[in-house]
């Protein structure tokens, strides 16, 4: 991958990024910075990515530590914020007359 | 190759969808559930792009991930969420860190880059930035969770230390680029960002953690976004920035809610400490960042407004403290049954707290993070249910930064059933409080604190506040009289008509109130 595609969409996706929300009821603060919390966990697609592969051409041992410990962090990150997020969402909506 | 360009490109644009759907109540939990599924879609596609089915350890140590993040949100309290999200938040940076470590030793790697140069800047930029936000994001959670002293503290020489740090972390990104896999140089860029994080986030005071938690979330993004570079995972890049940017619009809009710069925040603790005019959120309209405008005024002219605010502190301190006596004292009358004595009473026009709400038809309720820390948020809705069960229209006014997040009130409130339609924000509710019949105060201080309009160069001033100072009958169910977190007298406390402070735990004395409504 050249670094300038790369940079590109990096590039691209801060200005889409910057524009999808606005005005955010504030109620909808904690969830919503939760969730992208949960989504930062991402990482763990290059965490699983780099484990694998040293796994798989046999890397030292230090390689495996940090990437098995890579990926239980990021673990964390996903499945604790989503969690935590949908937990928070689910109040919200319970007591709705409709829906 | 170009399967998973095409891939990376749909899971963004979800990923997209998915954030913009949860910043509106309706489509919030969809729109989670939607990242969520975005999520597992990449995760997969990598096990079979990368051609690591079968490497088994990789699934043990999701499932040991999963299984530790999913208790902590299964079982924590709603008023633990703040440091959770903190903790995840770090974990997430840490395991970018993580990433940037094995790339930069060339760990994993079945095959050589052909932009050396470029992925040895990238990874250590990712161990940086992902340690910096580790770090930060455990400062933050501890002191969020009490685990470490919530005041901002502002160590010698703070300053010139966490520029040093900064200057040796830039010095070792560089090294880092020119000389790729070296163990040292990797070492000493975890240790440097990982102390220039820890000097950063321990100079921010509690009620500013908020903003600095969306901060780090934002710095988070960016982290794994440039860990993805540095691995060139198209996918990760692209997440990783629109979370970036969208944490970092989330925080301006925390911000502008506070009418504060993030500069002053960050830097904020440091400068209340000593006591000096806190010199940037002086004076500024309500516009979009940028356009603030700032009045200079002279320095004589200064210095004597200063002077001026230490002598109505020191008279604001002996009246409240008169006051808190004579409360006191009535609180034992109260006690051993004893009526109110009539001096006491002629300044309460003999009523009580229950009395007024009794009469009253509109009532406003305004929590606070004495609600949260008292645990109160149910009686509170046992109140709301007695009074409109006697045909009372009760409605909450949420202050923007109301508790230790934003949204905390909400949240609070939402887990004791009372529905959001009854919640106000500040703006929607503000020129309601002078038509209003009562309004209950809970735990609630700087938020209300009519001193943000007139107290010069104290840390609230220029905040916008909840106007319930214009109220005809305001009940205040505050544990003490002490200022809240920033330090500054509420006049409010010593107004002579209409205002009934019940002291102690709000759990408690809520419960006195609501028993006392006939």
């Amino acid at each position: 991958m050249h670094p300038l595609i790369l940079v590109a969409v990096f590039v691209v996706c801060t200005v889409v990024g910057y524009f999808i929300i606005s005005n955010v009821p504030s109620l909808l603060h904690t969830p919503l910075m939760s969730g992208m919390n949960a989504l930062s966990g991402v990482t763990i697609v290059g965490a699983l990515a780099s484990t694998g592969v040293a796994y798989l051409i046999g890397d030292g041992v230090w390689a495996q530590v940090f990437g098995v410990l890579a990926i239980i962090l990021a673990a964390i990150n996903v499945f604790g914020g989503f969690g935590i997020t949908h937990r928070m969402l689910r109040m919200f909506n319970k007591k709705k007359p409709r829906a | 190759m170009t399967w998973q360009i095409v891939l990376s490109i749909v899971l963004s644009i979800a990923v997209i969808g998915g954030i913009s759907m949860m910043s509106k109540v309706k489509t919030a939990v969809a729109g989670n559930l939607l990242s969520a599924l975005a999520m597992l879609v990449g995760v997969v596609a990598t096990f079979i792009f990368s051609g690591i089915l079968s490497v088994w350890t990789v699934y043990v140590a999701i499932i040991i991930g999963a299984l530790i993040g999913g208790l902590m949100a299964s079982r924590a309290q709603m008023i633990q969420m703040p440091q959770l999200v903190a903790l995840f938040n770090g974990l997430g940076g840490g395991a970018s860190a993580l990433v940037g470590v094995m790339t930069y030793m060339e760990w994993g790697m079945n095959t050589t880059s052909e932009y050396p140069g470029f992925v040895h800047f990238t990874a250590v930029l990712a161990i940086a930035v992902g340690m910096i936000t580790l770090i930060g994001s455990l400062v933050a959670a501890g002191k969020l969770a009490r685990i470490i002293d919530g005041r901002p503290k502002v160590y010698p020489a703070h300053s010139a230390i966490t520029l040093c740090l900064l200057v040796l972390s830039v010095v070792l990104i560089v090294l880092g680029t020119i000389y790729g896999k070296n163990l040292w140089i990797a070492i000493g860029t975890l240790l440097f960002t990982g102390c220039f994080g820890f000097m950063f986030a321990i100079r921010v005071g509690g009620a500013d953690m908020p903003i600095t938690i969306s901060l780090l979330n934002s710095l988070s993004g960016v982290a794994g976004s440039i860990a993805g570079m540095a691995i060139g995972d198209i996918f990760l890049v692209a997440v990783g920035g629109i979370v970036g940017a969208s944490g970092l619009l989330l925080t301006q809009i925390m911000c502008r809610a506070m009418n504060r710069s993030l500069m002053s925040i960050l830097l904020g603790g440091a400068l209340a400490q000593k006591k000096k005019v806190v010199p940037a959120p002086a004076a500024t309209t309500k516009t979009p960042q940028g356009q603030t405008t700032q009045f200079a005024p002279n320095q004589d002219f200064e210095k004597l407004l200063e002077q001026l605010n230490d002598m109505e502190v020191k008279q604001l301190l002996d009246a409240i403290e008169a006051l808190t006596k004579e409360v006191a004292g009535l609180r034992e009358q109260l006690a051993q049954g004893g009526a109110v004595a009539p001096a006491a009473a002629e300044k309460q026009e003999a009523n009580t707290p229950s009395a007024v709400l009794s009469k009253a038809k509109n009532v406003i309720i305004v929590p606070g993070y004495g609600m949260a820390l008292a645990q109160a948020q149910h009686t509170v809705k046992q109140l709301a249910d007695k009074l409109e069960h006697r045909g009372a229209n009760v409605r909450f006014a949420i202050h923007p930064v109301a508790g230790r997040m934003p949204g905390h009130m909400n949240v609070l409130l939402a887990e004791a059933d009372i529905p959001y339609e009854k919640l106000y924000e500040m703006d929607a509710i503000n020129d309601d409080f002078k038509n209003v019949d009562a309004v209950v105060v809970i735990g609630a201080n700087d938020v209300l604190n009519p001193a943000a309009n007139t107290a010069e160069g104290t840390p609230i001033y220029g905040m916008p506040v909840l106007k319930v100072a214009d109220a005809k009958e305001v009940i205040v169910c505050n544990y003490d009289l002490k200022p809240g977190y920033a330090g500054v007298e509420n006049p409010l406390y010593k107004r002579d008509k209409g205002v009934y402070l019940c002291l102690g735990d709000a759990k408690e004395t809520l419960m006195n109130i609501i028993e006392g409504i006939k």
